[in-house]
C-alpha cells in the first residue's frame, strides 16, 4: 500500500444526486438495496413515496445521494420534485416485461424534455437472470440505447450481476467537480466542509 | 443506525428490533392499554358505545385491540356504508374484481406487502387481501388500485381479525367518507394539496423547523407522501400507528396534521441537523419507525401542538386546490406539447435516414 500522500487533494468530495425512475416492480429498491447494502430479498416491500440512500466510492472520491422512487404510474406527479438537479438517473425495467420497456422510454423522453441538461442516464435492464422469461431482446434495447444517447446494461438485483458496474460507470461519466459550479438545489454540489481548503502552492506562484 | 435487541413480535406480527428504552416505553403502554381496557367494560356489555363526548376521551386514550373492529366500524360510518350498498355488495365487487385491468396490479403488489409479516405473506393473507383491493377497485374504478391502498388493506386486516368483508368497508369509509377527496385519484391530486397544507401548518407552528426545511429545499411532499397514503401503516410501528387510527375514524384527517406536525416538532432537534432533503427523508423515516411510545405521541399530537380549527384547515385546502390543479395542468400540457415535437423530430430522423417504421415492432 502507498502512503496516504494524496489526502488533501482528495479534500473536495463530489456529491452527485441519483434518481431511480421505471415501472412499478421493475426492481429498483432491490439494485439499491443490493448496490449499497450488498443485500436482496424475492419480495421487496413496493415503495410509497420515496427513499433516500447514500454510498461513496472511495476510488473515485464520489458520494452518491440516491432517490429511489415509487414506480406506479399515479405517483409521476411526484417524479419531477425528485429528479429536479438530479446529475444522473438510471432507468430501470425489467426484462421479462415489454410494458416496463416502454414505460423505460417514457422516461427517457421526460428527462430529456425536463431533466437537467448535462444529465447522465443510464438503462437497466433488470431481472436479468430470468433469461427464460425473457421479453425484451437485448439487441433491442441496446439499439434504442445508442439511438437515444444511453448508458446501458442488463443487470440482476438477485445475483449482483453488473450491479456495481452500473453505478461505477455512472460515476465514471460524471463530470469532474472542477468543471461544475455549486449548484443551490442538488445536481454536482461540492461537499460543504473540505477537510482542508486548499493553500495556494507556493510553486506556481 | 439504531442496533438493540431482535426477535420480538409486536401486536400484529411485526418482528421488531427494540433498544432497552423502546422496551420499557412498550411495557408501560401496554400496562396503560390494560387499565384502559377495562373502562371499556361496560360499554361492551351493553353493546353501545360511550356518548359522543365520553367517546372521544376514550378513543383518544387509546381503543383496546380487541375492540377495534367493533368500535372502528361505528365511528368510521363503514357500517352506514354497507347499508347503503347492501349487504351482498361486498361479494359481488370481489366477483367484479377480476375482470379490472387493476388486477395485474395488485397480484404484482400482493408479495411486496409487508412481506416479512408471518400472516399478510401467508396463502391466507394473501387471498384475503386480494379480496379486499379487487372488490375496492370494482366499487370505485375511478380510483382503482393506487400503491399504498395495500398496506393500508393489510393493517386493516390485522386489526380488524382478518375480516376482510369488514377491511373493505373500512376501506370505503376512509377513502369516501374521511379522507380529502382524490387523495388516491390518478394524479394523487388530493395528496399533493394535503402535503402542501401540511407544509403551511408547520410554518405555523413550528416556524423554526419549517425555515430550516425551506432553506434546504426540504418540501413537506419529499417526506409525507406515506403520511396521507398510508396513514403511517408503513411508517409508525404498527401499534402505534393503530393508535393514531382511532382517532383518525372517529374525528377525520386533522388527525394525520396533527400526528404529522407532532412527529416532525418530537424530532426537530434532529432534523435541525441536517444539511438536504434526502438526510432529512432517511433520519425521519428511521425515526418514525421507532416511536413505540405511543402514549406519549398521542400527548404531543393533541396536547402539544395546539389548536387545528378545521375552518383553517379548509381554507388552506380550497388555496392549495387551486395551485394543485394549475401544477397538473401545465405538466399535462408540457407533455402534449413535447410528445408532439419528439413525434415531428422523430419522423424527421426517419425520414432523413430513409427508414420506414422501425422501433417497436
Amino acid at each position: 500500500m502507498a502512503a496516504d500522500l494524496s489526502a488533501p487533494a482528495l479534500a473536495q468530495q463530489q456529491t452527485a444526486k441519483l434518481v431511480l425512475l421505471g415501472e412499478q416492480a421493475a426492481g429498483k429498491s432491490s439494485l439499491v438495496l443490493r448496490y449499497v447494502k450488498g443485500q436482496f430479498f424475492d419480495y421487496q416491500a413496493s415503495t410509497v413515496g420515496a427513499a433516500f440512500l447514500t454510498k461513496t466510492i472511495p476510488e473515485l472520491n464520489i458520494k452518491f445521494e440516491i432517490w429511489d422512487t415509487a414506480g406506479q404510474e399515479r405517483y409521476h406527479s411526484l417524479a419531477p420534485m425528485y429528479y429536479r438537479g438530479a446529475a444522473a438517473a438510471i432507468i430501470v425495467y425489467d426484462i421479462t416485461s415489454t410494458d416496463s420497456f416502454n414505460r423505460a422510454k417514457a422516461w427517457v423522453r421526460e428527462l430529456q424534455r425536463q431533466g437537467s441538461p448535462n444529465m447522465i442516464m443510464a438503462l437497466a435492464g433488470n431481472k436479468a437472470d430470468l433469461e427464460s422469461a425473457r421479453a425484451v431482446a437485448t439487441e433491442e434495447a441496446q439499439a434504442y440505447a445508442n439511438e437515444a444517447g444511453l448508458f446501458f446494461l442488463e443487470t440482476s438485483a438477485k445475483t449482483a450481476a453488473n450491479v456495481n458496474e452500473l453505478f461505477a460507470e455512472i460515476a465514471r461519466k460524471l463530470p469532474k467537480a472542477e468543471a461544475a459550479p455549486r449548484q443551490p438545489q442538488g445536481g454536482i454540489v461540492l461537499d460543504s466542509a473540505p477537510a482542508q481548503a486548499p493553500k495556494k502552492s507556493a510553486c506556481c506562484a | 443506525m439504531a442496533s438493540g435487541e431482535t426477535g420480538v413480535f409486536d401486536l400484529y406480527g411485526f418482528e421488531l428490533t427494540v433498544t432497552p428504552q423502546d422496551k420499557a416505553d412498550r411495557y408501560v403502554c401496554a400496562q396503560y392499554a390494560q387499565r384502559r381496557e377495562a373502562k371499556w367494560e361496560p360499554f361492551v356489555k351493553a353493546q353501545a358505545l360511550p356518548d359522543a363526548r365520553r367517546l372521544k376521551r376514550f378513543v383518544r386514550k387509546g381503543v383496546p385491540p380487541v375492540l377495534r373492529g367493533w368500535v372502528w366500524w361505528h365511528t368510521s360510518g363503514a357500517a352506514a356504508f354497507r347499508e347503503r350498498y347492501g349487504h351482498g355488495h361486498y361479494a359481488s365487487m370481489v366477483a367484479a374484481g377480476e375482470e379490472r385491468p387493476c388486477v395485474r396490479q395488485i397480484d404484482l403488489d400482493l408479495p411486496r406487502t409487508f412481506p416479512r409479516n408471518a400472516w399478510v405473506s401467508s396463502p391466507d393473507g394473501v387471498a384475503a387481501l386480494r379480496r379486499v383491493l379487487l372488490a375496492y377497485c370494482a366499487h370505485n374504478p375511478g380510483v382503482g388500485y393506487c400503491q399504498g391502498m395495500n398496506f393500508l388493506a393489510a393493517l386493516l386486516l390485522l386489526a380488524v381479525e382478518k375480516d376482510d368483508e369488514r377491511c373493505f368497508w373500512l376501506l370505503v369509509a376512509l377513502l369516501e367518507g374521511i379522507l380529502y377527496p382524490k387523495t388516491y385519484a390518478p394524479n394523487l391530486d388530493g395528496c399533493h394539496v394535503e402535503m402542501r397544507v401540511l407544509g403551511q401548518l408547520l410554518a405555523t407552528k413550528a416556524p423554526k423547523l419549517s425555515r430550516h426545511l425551506n432553506s434546504i429545499g426540504c418540501e413537506a411532499s419529499m417526506f409525507a407522501t406515506d403520511w396521507f397514503l398510508v396513514l403511517f401503516a408503513t411508517t409508525l410501528p404498527s401499534e402505534t400507528a393503530a393508535r393514531v387510527w382511532d382517532c383518525l375514524f372517529l374525528e377525520g384527517p386533522k388527525v394525520v396534521f396533527r400526528v404529522g406536525v407532532a412527529l416532525l416538532e418530537m424530532h426537530a432537534p434532529l432534523l435541525m441537523r441536517k444539511d438536504n432533503a434526502g438526510e432529512v427523508l432517511k433520519a425521519l423515516k428511521d425515526a418514525c419507525a421507532r416511536v413505540h411510545n405511543r402514549d406519549a405521541l398521542m400527548a404531543a399530537a393533541f396536547q402539544g401542538v395546539g389548536s387545528f380549527p378545521m375552518a383553517r384547515i379548509r381554507e388552506l385546502r380550497a388555496r392549495h386546490q387551486r395551485e394543485v390543479d394549475d401544477m397538473l395542468a401545465a405538466r399535462a400540457a408540457a407533455k402534449r406539447k413535447g410528445s408532439l415535437r419528439s413525434a415531428i423530430s422523430q419522423a424527421q430522423a426517419m425520414r432523413a435516414s430513409g427508414t420506414s417504421g422501425g422501433g417497436a415492432a
